[in-house]
Formats: structure tokens, C-alpha cells, sequence
């Protein structure tokens, strides 16, 4: 089997991950959406480093990036819980009024 | 041989649907909650999916700390809402529109790719973590040593309140 079906289901992840970014105003549900994304372009970044001629590399990088978005899911929660507590609601059109 | 592609192709397809109906339900379910779940069921495809493509490490890394920490920290934290967080109604055709599109181009863009699967081992991604990309690693490290930092920053300054 080739890399192909993977990066199919990949773009796959990404276009259903942008519809939900897109869609939303719910600053979790926008979260959650993204990290589909990421788990989108976490699985073309393994299938193009299997292809290409260093894939011990693009899986040095897809650690990297799996501890670097664990970091980042927990800055994001953590956004949204004080958000939350200050305002009482977690719809982003209402971080303009988020200030001070 | 023959047999062996079949299997494959079986635990592909499975993992194909199971993780692309979870993505749809993750961005369709009408609860936070089950959405992280879901979230977590994607992580769980895709790393069945880095396993199938010779990356059997990565794999368990991201059941370990994304499947199991990330996604189950996202699924503590909405338990901390007091009240139900509130979920408006999609702005549906112009973002549908645009997955669409970009669906649609990514496949274009990936269709001329070739190669197959390789297995790729902990010695050589380990060599390469400790040797070429050590700054990274430091660099990936002190982010997590922030988040954490942060996180407990966020829960004093709410206790205090």
C-alpha cells in the first residue's frame, strides 16, 4: 500500500477541522476543531516523511510537534476557563470586551 | 503475502472511518464533552494510522501524551464550567465552502506523491533528538514547563477570587 490513502484521509481531517474552526463561535469547540486539524497535518507531515528519503527526521519533527500541542492545548484551556470565570461565557465574539 | 495486504487494507479502512467519523462528530456533537471524546477516538486512529506507516514509537507517543494527556486535560477542563457553556448555531455555507475547497486542493497537491511505508525505529529518532535537534527538544521542554507554570498560576489566581 502507498502513502496516498494517508494523506487522502489527512486532507480529509483538515477539511472537516476547518469547517468546524470555521463555523463556530464557541472558543472549545474552535480548540477542538484545530486539533483536528493538527492531527490532520500530523498524519500528511508521517506519510511525506515515509515517502521521502529521511523519515527518521519527519518523525524527530512529529514528536516535537505532539509535545509542542499538548503545551498549547493546555495555554488554550486554560485561556478559555479564565474566560470563562471573568466573563461567564466562551463565545469569542465577546473577547473584544476581554480586557485589563 | 496476498493475505497480508488484505489485512491491512481491512485495518486501514476501519481506522479510515473510525477516525473521519469522529472528526465529523468532534465538529457536529451538540455536547463539549462528547466532542473531546471524539477528539480523543481521532488521536487513537491516527496513531493506529503512524504505526501502519513504519512509525511505531511516535505511535505510542501521541496515545501517551495526546490521546492521554492533552485530550483528557481538554475533558477535565470542561467538567470546570459551572453552567452548561452555551453552543450557536453554525454559520454553515460559506465555511463548508471552504473545507470543500480545501479538501478538495490538498488531494490535488498530494496525488502525484509516491513511496511506500517504512519502519522506522527509537534508536534512530532518539540519536536524532539528542544530537541535530537538541535545541528543539530544550525549546519543546521549557513550553511544556511554561504550560505548566501557567496552569498553576490560573488556578491560584482563581482560588484566591
Amino acid at each position: 500500500m502507498t502513502v496516498l490513502p494517508y494523506l487522502a484521509v489527512s486532507a480529509c481531517l483538515f477539511g472537516i477541522g476547518l469547517y468546524g474552526l470555521l463555523s463556530s463561535r464557541n472558543f472549545i469547540k474552535m480548540l477542538l476543531s484545530a486539533e483536528v486539524i493538527f492531527n490532520g497535518g500530523l498524519l500528511a507531515l508521517l506519510s511525506l516523511a515515509a515517502a521521502s528519503g529521511a523519515p527518521p527526521t519527519g518523525g524527530t519533527i512529529a514528536i516535537l510537534a505532539i509535545a509542542i500541542a499538548a503545551a498549547e492545548v493546555g495555554v488554550a484551556v486554560s485561556i478559555a476557563i479564565l474566560m470563562f470565570m471573568l466573563k461567564g461565557d466562551v463565545d469569542v465574539y465577546k473577547l473584544e470586551k476581554f480586557k485589563g | 503475502m496476498f493475505q497480508a495486504n488484505i489485512v491491512e487494507g481491512l485495518i486501514f479502512t476501519l481506522a479510515a472511518a473510525l477516525t473521519i467519523a469522529s472528526a465529523a462528530l468532534v465538529v457536529s456533537a451538540k455536547s463539549l464533552v462528547y466532542s473531546a471524546f471524539f477528539l480523543a477516538l481521532v488521536g487513537a486512529g491516527n496513531a493506529v494510522f503512524m504505526a501502519m506507516l513504519g512509525f511505531p514509537v511516535i505511535s505510542l507517543f501521541q496515545l501517551s501524551v495526546y490521546v492521554g494527556a492533552a485530550v483528557t486535560f481538554i475533558l477535565f477542563s470542561i467538567t470546570m464550567f459551572r453552567k452548561p457553556v452555551r453552543i450557536e448555531p453554525t454559520a454553515g455555507i460559506l465555511a463548508l465552502d471552504a473545507a470543500v475547497l480545501a479538501t478538495a486542493g490538498l488531494l490535488y497537491a498530494f496525488q502525484s506523491v509516491t513511496g511506500t511505508p517504512v519502519s522506522v525505529g527509537f534508536k534512530e529518532i532518539s540519536s536524532l533528538l539528542i544530537g541535530k535537534y537538541r535545541f528543539a527538544l530544550i525549546i519543546a521542554s521549557l513550553a511544556l514547563v511554561t504550560t505548566l507554570i501557567e496552569a498553576i498560576t490560573l488556578a491560584m489566581r482563581g482560588e484566591m477570587k
